[in-house]
């Protein structure tokens, strides 16, 4: 089986799998490192199974869910769990990743990842759900930090102390999404710098990048990240220092909603391959061809 | 200080509708009132949940999309999903209830044939996505029943759905599958149609049946007793001919499974 790419290699960047662009993908074989799907979409059968079935053999495959809900009060749903289980023994994945989030309660669904309040209490139920699902895959989970447009007044701990607490009690891995960060710390202040240095960078397996928008809610800026456009540059600048502290994580391009033309996103997997190089030129992390 | 469970319960309380931003979280102040304010962040929230759900429901619904139109469809599709809204993560099985839904709208009436427009776009979406199931031949299935028994269970792959009209539905779908310069008109006097819709080599069909056939396929779905299926089937027509069926359904590969029942 292919494994995604370490720091001794030349890293190379993956891809989101998008529907649209399939057919394109396996006739014309892009040189990305790895492509990445949503768990979600591919829990039925049919047409969507058999392309990844394909897609897997050219590529290693990284599973990303979004329907999980980590964070949930009443706990994860059996159901969810075998139908993700069952997926990931199918591809096999190099993998498997989640958001520090929440999704369900009541019986609703409520397809967003819903910002949890950083209490201990929040830290006891995301840890049980986590190990729960680490249990049942038989694997580590890597937990992918989210973007956010409020704050809860009942947090006592910070988002990097919520996430070291995570690692130390569950032995997750973690999924640093360098664009969310960069989101957050513009919508409510901090230093992502001081985010990057203060995450365990041994557990720190894979890097999201994504575009954000810039939105005005009566007249105060928010950022929100909706994976809709090119890595901004400061994001790029961001993630330059992320892959100095965190070398052997791979990247992923994020593109979600106005999905361009494939080419474009490979063009951004290159950019991240060629900033990677750069950085580990200039701290002396020799790119073992 | 909120227990998360209370917490999430308001939040989604507020996602449906069901309680104003304002008063979620105003006196227990667990969210910062940062600027623009809790509520105005809250609505970042709300709105993504409503707008992704409306657009996930124009994806199961293309058809009867194009037919309402945009404004009308989003109206509708967000009340939809603040009366019932998705309990599980997996998108393609949202949209169950909204041929329903689009029946009980008063509005919708003048359209006769949408409601059933709906439940063939549902059925076309539920046969892409159902679960893989091995199919069996004839050769194969035969092998499988070594004594002479009293019935057979037939099971059919989770594919296979009907879908019964008054109107013609099948050649409605098929003209809007086109640009909207090219619809080409339907005769609405036409007649209706029976359809069993399945998935095949990975690609979504139908088959127009007549009456008895729609019956015998019908009770298949419902318990997989061929005796009871034939008889229902010769009830409507006597010259039903259950052999010649059953081969043209081994032939589409939606046979799963044959048991002899003793």
């Amino acid at each position: 089986m292919s494994t995604l790419p370490s720091s001794t290699e030349r890293q190379t960047a993956g891809i989101g799998l998008r529907c649209p662009h399939f057919e394109e993908i396996v006739a014309t074989r892009p040189a990305v490192g790895f492509l990445e799907i949503h768990a979600e979409n591919y829990m039925g059968g049919g047409r969507m199974p058999a392309r990844l079935e394909v897609a897997r053999r050219h590529w290693p495959i990284s599973v990303h869910g979004v329907g999980m809900s980590l964070g949930s009060a009443e706990g994860i749903n059996d159901r969810h769990l075998e139908r993700l289980a069952r997926l990931v023994e199918r591809i096999e994945p190099d993998w498997v990743s989640e958001h520090l989030a929440w999704s369900v309660v009541d019986g609703m669904y409520l397809n967003d990842l819903l910002p949890l309040p950083y209490s201990e209490e929040s830290l006891a139920v995301v840890a049980a759900n986590i190990a729960q699902v680490q249990d049942r895959l038989r694997r580590r989970l890597l937990i992918e930090n989210p973007s956010a447009y409020l704050r809860f007044a009942q947090s006592t701990l910070s988002e990097v102390e919520f996430l070291n607490e995570l690692v130390r009690r569950t032995g997750c891995g973690l999924l640093f999404d360098v664009n969310n960060v960069f989101v957050n710390c513009r919508n409510f202040g901090g230093d992502p710098l001081a985010w990057i240095e203060g995450l365990p960078a041994d557990a720190v397996h894979e890097l999201h990048l994504a575009g954000h928008a810039v939105n005005d809610a009566d007249g105060v800026t928010i950022l929100i990240d909706d994976h809709g456009s090119q890595v901004s540059a400061a994001v790029w600048e961001l993630y330059e220092r992320a892959v100095a502290r965190f070398p052997t994580a791979a990247t992923l391009i994020e593109w979600d909603s106005n999905l361009p033309p494939l080419p474009v996103l490979v063009a951004e997997a290159q950019e991240a391959d060629r900033r990677w190089r750069s950085v580990h030129k200039e701290v002396g992390y020799a790119a073992a061809a | 200080m909120l227990p998360l469970r209370e917490l999430q319960s308001r939040f989604a309380a507020v996602a449906a509708g069901r309680l104003l931003a304002e008063q979620a979280f105003a006196d227990s102040g667990c969210v910062v009132e940062d600027a623009p304010g809790a509520a105005a962040r809250l609505a970042i929230h709300v709105h993504h949940f409503r707008l992704t759900l409306i657009e996930a429901l124009g994806a199961t619904f293309p058809v009867v999309r194009r037919l309402v139109g945009d404004a009308f469809f989003t109206a509708a599709a967000r009340r939809y999903v603040l009366s019932q809204p998705p309990q599980r993560p997996c998108l393609f099985e949202y949209g169950d209830g909204f041929p329903a839904f689009l029946a009980s709208l008063p509005e919708a009436g003048s359209l006769g044939y949408l409601t059933d427009l709906a439940r063939l776009e549902w059925a076309i979406n539920r046969a892409h996505h159902a679960d893989d199931v091995p199919s069996l031949d004839a050769a194969a299935a035969a092998a499988q029943i070594e004594a002479p028994s009293c019935d057979l269970f037939i099971g059919l792959d989770p594919s296979c759905r009907l879908v019964k009209s008054a109107w013609p539905v099948d050649r409605i779908w098929q003209v809007h599958q086109q640009g909207d310069d090219e619809i080409a008109p339907v005769d609405l006097e036409a007649g209706g149609v029976q359809l069993f819709i399945h998935r095949q080599d990975g690609e979504v069909g139908w088959l127009k049946l007549d009456a008895a056939a729609f019956a015998f396929i019908g009770s298949l779905l419902a318990d997989g007793r061929l005796g009871k299926a034939n008889a229902l089937a010769r009830a409507i027509a006597p010259s039903f001919n259950a052999p010649a069926l059953l081969e043209s359904l081994f032939e589409g590969g939606v046979v799963a499974s044959v048991t002899a029942i003793n």
